[in-house]
């Protein structure tokens, strides 16, 4: 299968005179697949979506790329200066700025992506009435976005994006604001798009990642540690558990707030997908 | 539409350019509350102006006003005239470079408050009457009693506010634009207002 | 009676171009009739307590302050003739005049503006102004700031709650209150300009490029175009006879 995006040796940093916040990744999604990026704050994760959607490149001319970066059926680039959606839609990490603020119902709020792409308006009807339904928002659709909770707000920010059928969906640590039932409907979700949409999210847990990933990227301060499947990222946890479960993660992690806490919790991954516990 | 302007109204401005207006409309309520006697009523206006551009400014400035009006206070659409000054003579000294130091900051507010003290006295003295229903009118009366005409005592009462309130508002903007993150500021098409632009350096130099 | 946004904005600028031209017995009369039918319309049609409770402050501060007006002025003015002496305190008639002429105009204005806004929703009024050929990314800005109109207060309420548990001089000396102020306004600033910045992406994410779409037009119905095209060749005759020497 082609990979839908791939990088080569691409390393990025917003102006030459700052750091690489990006170092030499070299990774290939393939097309329809799931893919986590994991890593502590501050590990570039949100930058590798923010360029892969064009915002980072338009944002800051000051910007400068090397080494390549490809989507399929488009030409290579070093990194993109226009946002590319609606081929590569991105939902960004705070719900509540993904709401325009222009519009009064949920519904309308979903059709106002469709109207600024210019879609006739029986097709906008039919498709947020379908988007409407895949999320189980039917419900709220005519509520005030920013009369909902966080979690159905964070549903409704997905709406917001996924209405445009993009074929690379990018999703910004998209399980803040969801409780259990609202991240156990995300992995569905994730799950029924495996196939048809290639989706990048970021997170600092491992459980949506082992949830709805077939791929698995870890970051540590701009370096790709690890890209592969999820099996071998398991398999291999021991080598990324000083990334993962370092300071700066289990600080905003209060399920790994000390190490045995998080020992444990690798303990319990492991028993669930049957690993043994001898190169503990 | 020109390249500037439709740069001030792009996309991703729009929501900077609405939250000028209701600070405009919110940020004197503070003072307000904490018997400062500072209006602010334009912040949002002067700070439109120097990371955005005028035309903004001068948009965001009328739309606080005329929003004031409709929520409880009819005579601020009157005095939209004054915001087009603040809006457009600000941005001129913008573009000359004077938000980059401090001294121009101060002189910039006292000339600033020169036409639209000047201008709001003729709005306050010929529509109002000098009445527009704050303690300023006390200021008004007491010049009135002194012999002074309607006009003139206008006049001094906006010389003796506008300046003041003009170089508050400048100053406040200023060291909100000294301590702004580089990467909120190199956001705005008005960065070159502030800085030198570092980015033409990095413009061209993404080559692998 | 419902009256269509474009006759209602004609009647008004007719009512405040006529309260410069006319006496102020005649403003007074204005004022008066205005009130009346405000709170027919209010008061009949209207089910919302808080509108009315609004209304009503609203003619007892336009009252109030159209009186005071006319007394500060009658004091503190020493022209013409004594008009009267009450407790001691003398009142002079040109004073008084130039008073009663200020607060009765400030009066008519105010009504008008007041009835106007007050039976015209602010989206009503941002569609109104669409309707008038107001560009998309101007509609879009109208739009946004109601929505910061709403949210920048519930803000400044959080950050001052904050400021005020650490000990800030909130109720101190004006130089106190001066750096409480400012500890409010910064962090305000700073969080409302990075949460903006991150709303422009999410905007561009959704694939908005300034131009509104999404909200239909209607032409403005003929009936009101005629009446809005009467009032305001009512007004111009009216504002050209008054120049006539």
């Amino acid at each position: 299968m082609n990979p839908e995006i791939s990088l080569q040796g691409f390393s990025l940093r917003y102006s030459p005179s700052a750091d690489w916040a990006l170092a030499g990744l070299t990774l290939s999604i393939p097309s329809g697949a799931c893919c986590a990026i994991l890593g502590p704050t501050s590990s570039g994760k949100t930058t590798l979506l923010q360029t892969l959607s064009g915002l980072l490149g338009k944002h800051h001319p000051a910007a400068e790329a090397r080494g390549a970066l490809s989507f399929k059926d488009r030409e290579q680039t070093t990194i993109p200066r226009e946002m590319l959606f609606p081929a590569v839609g991105m939902v960004l990490q705070d719900p509540y700025v993904m709401i325009s603020g222009i519009h009064e119902t949920v519904e309308e709020e979903i059709a106002f992506t469709l109207q600024n792409l210019g879609i006739p308006q029986a097709e906008i009807r039919s498709r947020v009435r379908e988007t409407l339904s895949m999320l189980h928002l039917e419900e709220f659709a005519r509520r005030h976005p920013l009369r909902l909770s966080g979690g159905e707000l964070q549903r409704v920010a997905l709406a917001s994006i996924l209405v445009a059928k993009p074929s690379v969906l990018l999703l910004d640590e998209p399980r803040n604001s969801l409780d259990s039932a609202g991240q156990d409907m995300l992995a569905r979700l994730l799950r029924a798009l495996r196939g048809t949409t290639t989706v990048l999210f970021t997170d600092y847990d491992i459980d949506l990642a082992m949830a709805a990933a077939d791929y698995v990227v870890v970051f540590d301060k701009g370096i790709c540690t690890y890209h592969g499947d999820k099996q071998g990222f398991l398999e291999n946890f021991e080598k990324f558990s000083s990334i993962l479960l370092s300071d700066s993660w289990t600080r905003s992690l209060p399920l790994l707030a000390n190490t045995q806490a998080g020992t444990s919790k690798i303990s319990r991954i492991r028993k669930i997908f049957g690993l043994s516990n001898a190169n503990t | 539409m020109s390249k500037r302007i439709s740069e001030e109204f792009s996309g991703p401005m729009l929501p900077f350019i609405a939250l000028c207006v209701a600070l405009n409309l919110t940020v004197g309520q503070v003072a307000a509350a904490l018997k400062l006697p500072l209006y602010l009523d334009s912040l949002g206006t002067v700070l439109l102006a120097v990371l955005a551009g005028p035309v903004s400014a001068i948009v965001a400035g009328s739309f606080a006003n005329l929003l004031a009006s409709a929520m409880g206070n009819p005579p601020m659409m009157f005095f939209i005239p004054v915001v087009i000054v603040i809006g457009g003579v600000t941005g001129m000294f913008a573009r000359f470079g004077w938000f980059r130091r401090w001294y121009l900051v101060v002189l910039g507010g006292i000339l600033l408050g020169i036409p639209t003290a000047g201008l709001s006295s003729v709005i306050s003295a010929y529509v109002f009457g000098g009445v527009t229903m704050g303690a300023a009118d006390f200021i008004v009366l007491f010049f009135r009693s002194q012999g002074f005409s309607l006009h003139q005592s206008t006049l001094i009462q906006a010389f003796i506010m506008d300046p003041f309130d003009k170089v508050v508002t400048y100053l406040i903007v200023f060291i909100l634009l000294r301590n702004l993150p580089e990467r909120l500021l190199n956001r705005f098409p008005g960065v070159l207002n502030i800085k030198p632009k570092q980015s033409d350096r990095g413009l061209n130099s993404n080559a692998p | 009676m419902r009256l269509e946004t474009l006759t209602k904005t004609s009647l008004v600028f007719f009512f405040i171009v006529l309260s410069f031209l006319a006496d102020w017995q005649t403003n007074l009369l204005l004022f008066a009739g205005f009130s009346l039918l405000g709170a027919l319309q209010i008061f009949l049609q209207t089910e919302f307590i808080s509108i009315r409770r609004a209304y009503s402050r609203f003619l007892l501060y336009a009252i109030a302050a159209s009186a005071l007006i006319t007394v500060l002025n009658g004091f503190f003015l020493r022209d013409g003739d004594v008009a009267a002496e009450v407790l001691g305190i003398t009142f002079y008639d040109a004073g008084l005049q130039f008073g009663i002429t200020t607060g009765a105009r400030l009066a008519v204005i105010s009504v008008s503006l007041f009835l106007f806004f007050v039976t015209t929703p602010l989206r009503r009024l941002i569609q109104f102004f669409q309707q008038a050929g107001l560009p998309g990314q101007l509609t879009v800005i109208l739009f946004l700031a109601l929505h910061f109109i709403g949210q920048v207060p519930a803000r400044i309420s959080q950050i001052y709650t904050a400021q005020e548990a650490r000990g800030a001089p909130v109720r101190g000396h004006a130089i106190a209150r001066l750096k409480a102020f400012l500890a409010i306004l910064f962090p305000l600033l700073l969080s409302s300009i990075s949460e903006t910045l991150e709303r422009g992406a999410a905007l561009e994410a959704r694939g908005f490029r300034g131009e509104l779409t999404a909200v239909s037009t209607t032409p403005f119905p003929l009936v009101s175009k005629v009446i809005a095209t009467a009032v305001f060749l009512a007004t111009l005759s009216l504002l050209a006879y008054s120049l006539l020497p």
